[in-house]
C-alpha cells in the first residue's frame, strides 16, 4: 500500500510538472486561454480518489507552488490593464468543478487585492461557491487553499481593506463559516465507508485535523479581536459548532485548538462557559486532559501576574463543580491517575491565583482523599497515582509550610503512601518549614508538626532502613527545627521544648545522636535568653532534663557527652540573674569527669580533653570554693597520668592556668606545676626529638613571669634558654630532624619576642 | 582581580545544625562561587552540607579541626602561604585562655606565620601584638556561645597584595550588612 502510494503520488507529480511547464510557457506566450487549460489539467489531479491524506497532502503543495506563480501573473495581467471581473467569470468555464473553484480562488484573492470591490463581498462568494465540492478530503484542502490565499486579505481591523470598520466582523464571519463547513465534512469522513475500515479512517481524519483547526488559528492571529467580541461572537459560535458535531474525534481536538490558540487571558474570563460545554461532549470524549492542559495554561500564566480577573471571578468554585463531577463519575474506576493528575493540575492553579487560601487547598485534597479513598477499596491504586499524591502534598509546601498543619485531608492524604513516600513528604514539610524561618511558637502547632513528620522522626511499621548520607541530611534537618522556636513566655517555651525531647527520646540512638545535641543547645540559649532579659525563674527542672539529655548522648558517644556537658558548665557559669545554680554546675563537671575515667580510653582522646577541662575549669567561678579546688586537683591528676610522658609535660604546663586566671591567683600552685612539668621535661628530653617541650615551658615561664610575678625566677628562665641553644647546636638523625626544624623556629621566635618586650622595658632580667 | 591582589575568605563557627539554622539570607547572597581564590575555614562547621559547599566556592579550601568537628581527620593546625604571607589557621579551643592575646601570640611563634587567624570565641576581632596580626572571623551564622553575650554573624575577606593586606570585616547588625575596611603590614 505503501508503495503505491509512492507510485501514484510520482506519477500525479509528473503530470502536475508537465501541464505546469506547458502553463508557464503559455503565459510566457500571454495566452491565457491555453496556460488556463493547462492550470485546469494540472489541478484535475486533485481529483484522484485513491491518496491517503499524508500523500495527497504532497500533491496539493506540488500544485500550491504552481498555483501562486499564476496569482502572480494574475495581478501582473490586471496591472496591464485587463479586467479583473472578466477574469473572475473567465475562469468559471473550467469543466470539472474542481479546477473551476480553485482557478476561481486564486483570482478572487487578485481580486481583493485591486480593491474594485469590497473584500468581504469577495470572501461571501468564494465561501458561498466552494461548497460545490462537497467530497471530504477534496473539499478541505479546496478549504484549506482559500484559508491560505486569503491569509492576508482579510478585511481585519488596521488592514488596507478594512473599508468600513466592521473588517474583523467580516473576517470572523468568514472563518467561522469556513470552520463549521470544514467540520461537517470532516465528521462525515467518520460515517463513509464500511466497519472494517474504521481504524484506517479514524487515522486519516487524525492527519486532516490541521486543516480545520486552522480556521481557530485564523481567528486567534485577527488584529481586531479583543476580549469583548471573543466572548460575545467568537467563543459561543466555535463551542456551538463543536458541541453540535456530536463527533467525539473533532469535539477534543478542536476544544484543545481553542485553549492552545487563544491567549490565556481570554481563558479566564470564560471559564464558565466553557466549562459548561465539556458535560456537552460525547462520552468518549478525555475531558480530563483537556482540563489538564487549560488548568496548567492558567496556572503558569497566573504565575505571572495580572490577577485582578481572580477577584471578579469565582475560578475556584467553577473549576470545582467541573471537576468534582468529573470526580463523582469516574472514582473507583480505572481512571484513578488521571483524575489525580487532574487534581494536581488543579492545585497549582489555585495555589497560583490564591497562594494563602488554605481552604481552597483542603478541599482539593478532600476529593482527592474520595478518589484515593475508592481506588484502594477497590484495589487498584497504582505507583503512578502514588507519585500524584506526592505532588498534591508536595506543592502547597512551597507557599504554605505551615499552614498545611491546619488541613485535616492532609495526614488522611499521607496516609495512603508508602513508607518511602510518606518520609518523602514528611522531608518536605521539614524543608519548607527549615527554609521559610517560620517560628514555632505554640506547642499545637508543634504537635501537629511531629505528627505529620512521623516518619523522619520514629520507626514505625513499614519503615524502611535510609543510606547513610540520606539518614544524616533527614536528622540534621529535623533537628534545625528546635532552632525555630521563639514562644512570649518562658513556660511556653520550655512547654514545645518539652514535646521535642519527648519526641526526639522515642527516635532511638540513631536518631537521638542528631536530634539531642541540637535541642541541648536550644535549652542553653534559651537559658541565656533568660539571664540577658533578666528573668528569674526556677531551672531545677530544665538542668535536669539536660542532665538526662547528658546521660543519654554519654551511652551513644561519650567524646561528644563530654563536650556538651562542658558547654552546659559554662552557660551557668556565665549566668548573671540566675547566680546560684553552682551546684548543678558542679554536677555536671563531675559527670564529665566521671566519662573521662569510664568511657575514654583512646589516648589521643584523653590528651585531647584534658586541654578542654583546663580551659574550661579555668573559666569557671561559679562553683563553691572547696568543690572547685577538688576538680581541680582531679584533673591535674589527669594531665599527670597520660599515657606519653611528653603528653604528661604538655598537659601538666596547662594546668598552670587552673590556677592563675581571672578568677584564682595562687601563684605558688603555679611554680608548683612548672616544676613538675620541667621534671618531666628533662626526662624526655634524653630523647632530643623532645627538646621541643623545654621551648614550651620556656614560654610558659615567660608568660607567668610577666603575669604571676614571684612564681618564677629569671634564673630559671635564663637557665633553659642556654640548655635549648645548647641542644639545638648541632646535627641531629634524619628521623627527628623535623622536630628539630619546628623546635628551633619557636626557639628563635620565642627569642625575638623576648627581646621585643626588652624592647619595651619589660623582661630586663632575661638574657636572650 | 589581580588589582585586588590574592583574596582570601576567613569564615567558621556555623554550627550547623547544632546551634544554628543557616546562614544569615544577606551572607549567602554574597558568598557565591569564585568571588575569592582561598577560604580558610577555623572549624566547628556542624555538617557535610556545609563543608561541602564551603569547598564549591574556591579552588583552594582549608579546614582545621574545631572541639565539635568529630569523626573527620582534620589538622589541629594549618600553615598556608599565599605570596608573601605565612597564614595560620587553627580553631582555638586548644589555646588557653581562649582568645587570649598572648596566647595567641605564642601560637604564632610556634607555627612562625605572620598572620594568624583562630575562632571559637563567635566574637570577630583584628589585633596586631609584637608586631604580628591576629583576626578571629567570629561565626559567620552567629551561632550561640557562652563566651559572649551577644554573637553577631561575621566573616572576613582579605586581600593579599605583597606586603600589605586589606581587610573587610563584614557583620550583620541589625539585619543589614556592615562592612569595615583596614590594613595590614606583613612585618619583617
Amino acid at each position: 500500500m505503501e508503495e503505491d502510494q509512492d507510485k501514484i503520488l510520482e506519477e500525479a507529480v509528473s503530470i502536475v510538472k508537465n501541464e505546469s511547464f506547458h502553463m508557464q510557457r503559455a503565459l510566457d506566450a500571454s495566452d491565457m486561454k491555453e496556460a488556463l487549460k493547462n492550470a485546469s489539467s494540472m489541478i484535475s489531479e486533485m481529483k484522484t480518489s485513491s491518496m491517503s491524506p499524508k500523500t495527497y497532502y504532497q500533491l496539493y503543495m506540488t500544485v500550491f507552488d504552481q498555483l501562486s506563480r499564476l496569482e502572480n501573473y494574475f495581478l501582473e495581467e490586471y496591472r496591464r490593464g485587463r479586467k479583473i471581473a472578466d477574469l473572475y467569470e473567465k475562469v468559471q468555464h473550467a469543466s470539472a468543478i474542481l479546477p473551476r473553484l480553485y482557478l476561481l480562488v486564486a483570482v478572487g484573492s487578485v481580486y481583493i487585492q485591486t480593491r474594485e470591490l469590497p473584500a468581504k463581498a469577495i470572501l461571501k462568494d468564494l465561501i458561498e461557491m466552494v461548497k460545490g465540492v462537497q467530497h471530504p478530503m477534496r473539499g478541505l484542502f479546496l478549504r484549506y487553499y482559500l484559508n491560505k490565499v486569503c491569509k492576508d486579505k482579510l478585511p481585519d481591523k488596521g488592514s488596507e481593506y478594512d473599508t468600513d470598520g466592521e473588517g474583523t466582523n467580516d473576517s470572523i464571519d468568514f472563518l467561522l463559516t469556513n470552520l463549521s463547513e470544514m467540520n461537517r465534512l470532516w465528521v462525515r469522513m467518520q460515517h463513509t465507508g464500511t466497519v472494517k475500515d474504521k481504524t484506517k479512517r479514524e487515522k486519516e481524519r487524525n492527519d486532516l485535523r490541521v486543516t480545520v483547526g486552522e480556521n481557530i488559528v485564523r481567528l486567534s492571529s485577527l488584529q481586531g479581536l479583543n476580549l469583548e467580541l471573543y466572548v460575545s461572537t467568537v467563543l459561543p459560535k466555535v463551542l456551538e459548532i463543536i458541541t453540535s458535531s456530536k463527533d467525539a474525534i473533532s469535539q477534543q481536538y478542536l476544544i484543545d485548538c481553542i485553549i492552545q490558540a487563544f491567549p490565556d487571558a481570554y481563558h479566564l474570563h470564560t471559564l464558565e462557559p466553557f466549562l459548561e460545554s465539556l458535560p456537552q461532549l460525547q462520552p468518549t470524549v478525555d475531558v480530563k486532559s483537556i482540563l489538564v492542559n487549560l488548568l496548567t495554561r492558567l496556572a503558569d500564566y497566573a504565575g505571572e501576574g495580572d490577577l485582578d480577573v481572580v477577584k471578579s471571578i469565582d475560578i475556584f468554585g467553577l473549576i470545582k463543580k467541573a471537576v468534582d463531577n468529573i470526580i463523582t463519575e469516574q472514582a473507583g474506576g480505572s481512571e484513578t491517575k488521571a483524575l489525580l493528575q487532574l487534581q494536581v493540575a488543579f492545585i497549582r492553579l489555585s495555589l497560583k491565583c490564591y497562594p494563602l487560601n488554605t481552604q481552597y487547598v483542603n478541599e482539593i485534597l478532600n476529593s482527592s482523599v474520595t478518589v484515593v479513598d475508592k481506588a484502594n477499596s477497590a484495589g487498584n491504586l497504582e505507583a503512578e497515582s502514588l507519585k500524584n499524591i506526592v505532588k498534591l502534598l508536595s506543592y502547597p509546601l512551597e507557599t504554605m509550610s505551615l499552614a498545611i498543619l491546619t488541613m485535616n485531608n492532609y495526614p488522611k492524604l499521607m496516609g495512603y503512601l508508602q513508607f518511602s513516600s510518606r518520609k518523602q513528604v514528611a522531608f518536605k514539610i521539614v524543608e519548607a518549614v527549615v527554609t521559610s524561618k517560620k517560628t514555632l511558637d505554640s506547642v499545637d502547632t508543634v504537635e501537629q508538626l511531629l505528627h505529620f513528620i512521623t516518619p523522619l522522626l520514629i520507626d514505625c511499621s513499614d519503615s524502611e532502613s535510609s543510606e547513610a548520607y540520606e539518614f544524616e541530611d533527614e536528622q540534621q534537618n529535623v533537628s534545625k527545627l528546635v532552632h525555630l522556636v521563639s514562644a512570649n513566655t518562658p513556660e511556653a517555651f520550655l512547654s514545645i521544648f518539652h514535646k521535642f525531647y519527648l519526641t526526639f527520646s522515642k527516635g532511638g540512638s540513631n536518631r537521638i545522636k542528631f536530634t539531642y545535641p541540637s535541642l541541648l543547645f536550644a535549652y542553653l540559649k534559651f537559658l541565656k535568653l533568660l539571664d540577658t532579659q533578666s528573668i528569674e525563674m526556677d531551672l531545677l527542672e530544665t538542668l535536669h532534663i539536660i542532665h538526662d539529655i547528658l546521660i543519654k548522648m554519654a551511652e551513644i558517644n561519650p567524646d561528644t557527652a563530654i563536650k556538651l556537658g562542658l558547654e552546659c558548665v559554662l552557660c551557668i557559669n556565665s549566668f548573671k540573674t540566675n547566680s546560684n545554680y553552682g551546684q548543678a554546675a558542679a554536677e555536671f563537671i563531675k559527670q564529665v569527669i566521671n566519662l573521662y575515667q569510664e568511657e575514654l580510653a583512646d589516648t589521643y582522646s584523653k590528651f585531647a580533653t584534658v586541654n578542654l577541662l583546663c580551659c574550661a575549669a579555668s573559666k569557671v567561678h561559679c562553683i563553691d570554693l572547696s568543690t572547685y579546688e577538688e576538680i581541680l586537683q582531679i584533673i591535674l591528676q589527669f594531665a599527670s597520668r597520660q599515657l606519653k610522658k611528653s603528653d604528661q609535660c604538655f598537659s601538666i604546663t596547662l594546668c598552670t592556668h587552673l590556677f592563675f586566671n581571672e578568677n584564682v591567683h595562687d601563684g605558688d600552685k603555679v611554680s608548683g606545676c612548672l616544676n613538675k612539668a620541667a621534671g618531666i621535661a628533662r626526662i624526655c628530653a634524653k630523647n632530643p626529638r623532645n627538646i621541643g617541650l623545654f621551648v614550651v615551658l620556656l614560654n610558659k615561664f615567660v608568660y607567668f613571669y610577666t603575669h604571676a610575678r614571684g612564681s618564677v625566677d629569671a634564673d630559671l628562665i635564663n637557665g633553659i634558654i642556654g640548655f635549648v641553644n645548647e641542644q639545638l647546636n648541632g646535627e641531629f638523625e634524619q628521623d627527628i630532624k623535623a622536630q628539630i626544624h619546628e623546635a628551633r623556629i619557636y626557639m628563635k621566635n620565642t627569642l625575638r619576642y623576648i627581646k621585643s618586650r626588652q624592647a619595651e622595658n619589660q623582661l630586663r632580667e632575661i638574657t636572650a | 582581580m589581580s588589582q585586588f591582589g590574592e583574596l582570601v575568605l576567613l569564615i567558621g563557627d556555623l554550627h550547623i545544625p547544632q546551634r544554628s539554622v543557616d546562614l544569615p539570607d544577606k551572607f549567602k547572597e554574597l558568598l557565591v562561587p569564585g568571588k575569592v581564590q582561598h577560604i580558610l575555614c577555623t572549624g566547628n562547621v556542624g555538617n557535610r552540607e556545609h563543608s561541602d559547599w564551603l569547598k564549591s566556592l574556591a579552588a583552594n579550601v582549608h579546614f582545621v579541626r574545631g572541639d565539635f568537628d568529630e569523626g573527620t581527620s582534620l589538622p589541629e593546625q594549618k600553615l598556608i602561604t599565599i605570596g608573601d604571607w605565612k597564614l595560620g589557621l587553627i580553631h582555638g579551643h586548644q589555646v588557653i585562655p581562649w582568645g587570649d592575646k598572648e596566647a595567641l601570640s605564642n601560637i604564632q611563634r610556634i607555627m612562625d606565620c605572620d598572620l594568624l587567624i583562630s575562632g571559637h570565641t563567635h566574637s570577630s576581632s583584628i589585633e596586631t601584638y609584637d608586631s604580628k596580626h591576629f583576626i578571629n572571623p567570629g561565626s559567620v551564622t552567629g551561632a550561640y556561645s557562652p563566651l559572649t553575650s551577644e554573637s553577631r554573624p561575621s566573616f572576613l575577606i582579605i586581600a593579599l597584595q605583597g606586603r600589605e593586606a586589606t581587610t573587610f570585616l563584614y557583620e550583620l547588625i541589625d539585619g543589614n550588612v556592615n562592612v569595615s575596611k583596614g590594613s595590614l603590614t606583613k612585618s619583617s
